[in-house]
């Protein structure tokens, strides 16, 4: 049950209007303004970082307990001008367009344009990365190759282990000050930059503890005002909280989840990192907190609950910053992709499900809010009633939490040789992204579009989109002889489009090492103290640097339908599928007719296409797995898409599987929409195929409609095949209980749908073997609309 | 002798080769026995209940439908409507239902579950038509699903001859047994067939102390009336099973039958409340029956 505060600081935050704060980009100008040249790179940093907790203002809301905002107020988002420097076109976009706009005020454009902009607009690390980059990575990028995450947002994706729930800022800085000793008594040849860096770190250090003790001052100052006696005992309390964390180590329940909160608020507010920050293992961090709080009698079950609830809402109040130009056009979400992860395993290997993880999952299923996002990390010692629990959850829509499998997590760290208590003490990220928590900078360097590379090598490297010859020359495809001829020129293609990614990546890479330091996010990420090294230069225990692979299912199908239907039946040539592509098929029913309908596709347990797959998934992994990058560590790869295989599909044209030109490509692992008709178990099958241990995270999504979730045999069947899928080493599934509205776009589109299955009466079905007027009685049996 | 009751020729050398008609096989099937189960549906079924849901699975052999809206008319079947034109067919429009697989072959898609039915504790399920009509491809699959330790369940509406079932049983780990009417007149007028083998058997079975489940087909009008659930009560009071199905008729068969071409006798409009559901598993529940709605 959500207490009244909860509801109505819930209300607040779902109804707060995003907008801009202009306050972040100001400070930013004038520290730089002030200071540039005058001293190092990091010690600007962390300058910066110190003016912008000291000058903004602090917020804290009526009734709310857990305190701090990113921006001035709810929604207020900050802009990193450092980083990409908006022009006066996108804020005009935002301020005015329907969906996920931000207000931008007066006085915000104002100080934009007069102050902001011309500082920025030819500084900002955006500008310097699209200077420098060289004519065949421009070619590539513009033609929808590839994307490039650092581009619009610094290198994040990391998250918080339980250091930061046992130590304080106070003791940080006495590791920071001990590492300064060492290295001023040793010989290292960097020591300079070390200790410059290192002093960098200590001065974020006081920052956060002054933006607390800020509110703390501002906390006194309400109770001082306030004449509910009851609001005025927890303001005092807010007061003594923020006092105490995060310069020391929290002493309970309440504390943890300031300390975080404050934290959280520092990593967010120095860049805008990517994927954002979050708090990891909750339920492993806050149990002792939690055991002590009920021992003790200082905390119930329910007061723990209510902090939570409003811990949650704090995720919730921060809209992701606005991004610039095409990718501002093209963003379509406020989500800024924290995913807190529950359940998995404990350091020591045992089962890690405990209070808390029951907690958390109640915490998503009664708060219902966007962000944060959430997760279960499932292991096979974790006891059924946990999944169980989630998949009700799961069972009313939202589509949270998504389900991982924890003991394949923490093999894929093994294999990139983490040791097993890091891998143990990790999890997953942002989407479905493995990473040793507080110790790992694991960077996405950008999506990365396969099928597009079967494109060009159909065209010798001649890009239609763009209209320009961008690849190698591998050869006229239209006569190729064998199936292996065009195996072996898309392999050509693919490397050289890799080194093109990877050499411009290592060179972002320099640049944010050289020009954007996060000495506060070292601070918390083990081992940047002790080597005296950036998060952002190879600071931290482990450094991967991934490309993500998107379109697997698409370019499956279309490998499986030349070879099929030209090289195995010959029944037609190279030719007239590469004109046939090329029309859009138009004048070209019949071949159209064919692939779409007779060839052999991904997601059905069909050796044929899901042999293709593996060949197209090792030939990606071996071209990018294993090679150094910039920052003392190795490239990997995952497989997933968010939203770029709608990008990615926009710059291709038609597809030999029988897409059509500009049409979306399938997503993460997932079978070509409406490709798999022989059930989940056999897309579990097909996508388990991929060796999933060897990438650093797969998405693969399954869409059912409630009415099986509703069935309790449902629930354990789905139980059952999520358990089967992780015992075959897949690493994460996440469920679509579709709505009516699906289901009438279904009616309309069967083609899009071969894979619904409905609950029809003492049986189940696929949605396209039914008659109408079935599909209409469905329809009208599954009106349940899910308000987010 | 009846020849509905048709058997393939045994031949011990070729048993892996053997071939069975199969109509469907459904994957992860939740309602034709526990846990996650692939359903197979053999063809040819030797009652005709009018309200069968499965009127593919009547004719024993392979059939083609062809669907004229979806036929573009590229004359690549040159009109000839058979096995080779559907493979070739690039709109679909010429389909087949059923086909012939060894028991190797059928095998091998059984087993890509194998994992599922591990977790789950599911396996296979052998329906139709009815699945004994091929008795002796049965047994062959059968005894191959039990030698990887794959549970099995036959669905089954127990009109076959005695000595099929004696041949199956010790591969069996669960019957889902039809039982539709005890009046023999009645069950002839619905179902074209005589009940007396299907009792019998359903005894037999019983004696063997085999695991059974029987299901009851509601048809509203037909079968649900106080004499004949009162008598398939009497009858069942002297056979040992664990549970009683009861499955409500639906009433989404119609579009099977028009597209191929057959009759449809049934009136769809009537269905049965959820109250009277209710009402006759009360009944059974009376009865001492474990009952359950539901596959």
């Amino acid at each position: 049950m959500l207490t009244e505060r909860v509801e109505k600081l819930r209300k607040q935050s779902l109804e707060a209007i995003p907008h801009i704060w202009i306050g972040r980009g100001e400070i930013v100008t004038d520290t730089y303004i002030k200071n540039e040249g005058k001293v190092s790179t990091p010690v600007l940093r962390a300058l910066t970082f110190k003016d912008i907790l000291e000058k903004k203002p602090v917020c804290i809301n009526d009734g709310e307990l857990i305190v701090g905002e990113k921006g001035d107020s709810p929604a207020g988002a900050p802009t990193f001008p450092e980083l990409c420097c908006h022009t006066k076109k996108d804020f005009d976009v935002m301020n005015h367009r329907e969906k996920i706009s931000f207000k931008v005020d007066k006085n915000a454009y104002k100080i934009h344009n007069k102050k902001i902009k011309p500082y920025w607009e030819k500084r900002s690390i955006r500008h310097r990365i699209l200077e420098s980059m060289s004519e065949e990575w421009m070619d590539a990028y513009q033609a929808g190759v590839f994307t490039e995450f650092m581009e619009q947002r610094a290198p994040g994706h990391t998250v918080a282990d339980k250091k930061i729930f046992i130590k304080g800022f106070n003791q940080f800085k006495s590791e920071i000050k001990y590492s300064i000793e060492k290295f001023q008594a040793g010989s290292d040849p960097d020591k300079l930059d070390r200790i410059e860096q290192l002093k960098a770190m200590y001065i974020t250090c006081d920052a956060i503890i002054r933006f607390a003790e800020r509110h703390s001052e501002k906390a006194m100052e309400l109770a001082s005002t306030e004449n509910d006696p009851q609001r005025k005992i927890e303001l005092e309390n807010i007061a003594e909280v923020c006092k105490h964390v995060p310069a020391n180590a929290p002493r309970n329940f309440h504390e943890a989840l300031q300390a975080y909160w404050f934290i959280h608020l520092g990593v967010t507010t120095e860049l805008n990192t990517w994927d954002a920050f979050n708090p990891g293992r909750l339920d492993q961090h806050l149990q002792p907190f939690y055991e002590e709080g009920l021992k003790d009698g200082s905390l119930t079950k329910e007061s723990a609950y209510e902090l939570l609830n409003l811990f949650w809402i704090k995720f919730n109040n921060q809209p992701a910053p606005p991004k610039v130009g095409f990718t501002l056009l093209e963003s379509a979400t406020y989500t800024d992709f924290a995913n807190i992860n529950s359940g998995g395993l404990k350091t020591d290997g045992s089962d890690a499900v405990n209070d808390m993880s029951y907690m958390v999952l109640d915490c998503i299923d009664e708060m219902r809010l966007l962000q944060p996002s959430s997760n279960i990390q499932l292991s096979e010692k974790n006891p059924d009633k946990f999944i169980e629990r989630a998949l009700h959850i799961l069972k009313k829509g939202a589509g949270q939490p998504s389900i991982f499998n924890a003991d394949a997590v923490i093999q894929e760290m093994l294999n990139m040789g983490k040791s097993i208590e890091d891998a143990r003490d990790g999890g997953t990220s942002g989407c479905v992204e493995t990473g040793a928590f507080g110790k790992e900078a694991y960077i996405l360097h950008g999506y990365f579009n396969l099928t597009k590379i079967l494109d060009l090598t159909l065209h010798n490297g001649y890009d239609n989109y763009t209209q320009k010859l961008i690849g190698i020359g591998t050869g006229d495809a239209m006569f190729f002889g064998s199936f292996e001829e065009l195996m072996t020129a898309f392999k050509e293609q693919l490397k050289y489009f890799i080194d093109i990614k990877i050499e411009g990546s290592n060179k972002i890479a320099e640049l944010y090492a050289e020009t954007m330091p996060a000495p506060f996010l070292s601070v918390i990420i083990d081992d940047c103290i002790s080597t005296g090294k950036d998060y952002n230069a190879g600071g931290a225990r482990y450094n991967s640097s991934y490309i993500q692979g998107v379109g697997t299912g698409t370019i499956t199908d279309s490998l499986s339908s030349i070879k099929q239907h030209v090289f195995d039946d010959q029944r037609f040539t190279m030719q007239s599928m590469i004109r046939a592509i090329d029309d859009n098929f138009d004048g070209y029913e019949i071949l159209h007719s064919i692939v779409k309908n007779k060839t052999r596709k991904y997601g059905n347990d069909d050796d044929y296409p899901d042999s293709l797959m593996q060949e197209v998934f090792n030939t990606f992994h071996d071209s990018v797995n294993g090679r150094p990058n910039a920052i003392g560590g190795k490239y990997r790869i995952n497989m997933l898409p968010t939203t770029s295989h709608v990008y990615f599909g926009s710059v291709i044209g038609a597809t030999a599987d029988g897409r059509k030109a500009g049409k979306p490509l399938s997503e993460g692992i997932s079978p070509v929409q409406g490709a798999d008709v022989k059930g989940p178990t056999a897309v579990l099958k097909s996508a388990s195929k991929m060796d999933h241990l060897k990438t650093g995270g797969t998405l693969l999504n399954q869409k059912f409609t409630p009415e099986i979730f509703n069935d309790p045999k449902g629930i354990t069947a789905i139980k059952d095949i999520v358990r089967t899928y992780f015992n075959m080493n897949g690493h994460h599934l996440q469920f679509n209980v579709v709505n009516a509205d699906t289901l009438r776009d279904a009616q309309l589109h069967p083609q899009n749908y071969g894979d619904l299955i409905v609950r029809v009466a003492g049986y189940s079905d696929y949605f396209n073997n039914l008659g109408k007027d079935l599909q209409d009685e469905i329809i009208e049996r599954t009106e349940q609309c899910v308000a987010l | 002798m009846d020849p509905r009751f048709c058997e393939q020729p045994e031949d011990d050398n070729k048993k892996g080769y053997m071939k069975g008609t199969i109509f469907n096989i459904q994957r992860f099937s939740l309602h034709d026995g526990p846990g996650i189960r692939t359903t197979v549906f053999l063809k040819g079924c030797p009652l005709r209940c009018i309200w069968c849901h499965n009127p593919e699975s009547f004719d024993k052999s392979i059939q083609v439908t062809f669907d004229k809206e979806k036929c573009l008319e590229c004359l690549i079947c040159k009109g000839v409507r058979d096995i080779s034109t559907a493979e070739k067919c690039p709109a679909n429009a010429i389909e087949v239902i059923g086909q012939d697989m060894s028991v190797d072959e059928l095998f091998t898609e059984i087993y890509k579950d194998m994992d599922y039915f591990e977790t789950s504790n599911g396996g296979v399920t052998f329906s139709g038509g009815e699945p004994l009509m091929q008795s002796e491809f049965l047994l062959e699959i059968l005894k191959k699903c039990k030698e990887n330790s794959i549970h099995t369940v036959i669905d089954t509406c127990g009109y076959a001859k005695i000595e099929s079932f004696e041949k199956i049983n010790e591969f069996v780990d669960l019957y889902l047994y039809d039982l539709k009417f005890i009046d023999n007149d009645i069950h002839k007028k619905h179902t074209s067939s005589s009940n007396e083998s299907i009792l019998a058997n359903l005894k037999y079975l019983s004696e063997k102390n085999t695991r059974i489940f029987i299901r009851f087909p509601l048809i509203p009008g037909i079968n649900d009336t106080e004499k004949n659930i009162s008598e398939i009560i009497e009858f069942l009071n002297g056979i040992n099973f664990e549970q009683i199905n009861l499955l409500s008729y639906h009433g989404y068969e119609k579009n099977k039958y028009i597209k191929l071409g057959l009759h449809h006798k049934m009136d769809t409009r009537i269905k049965l409340s959820d109250e009277r559901i209710n009402e006759i598993k009360n009944i059974f529940v009376s009865a001492g029956f474990k009952t359950v709605v539901g596959g």
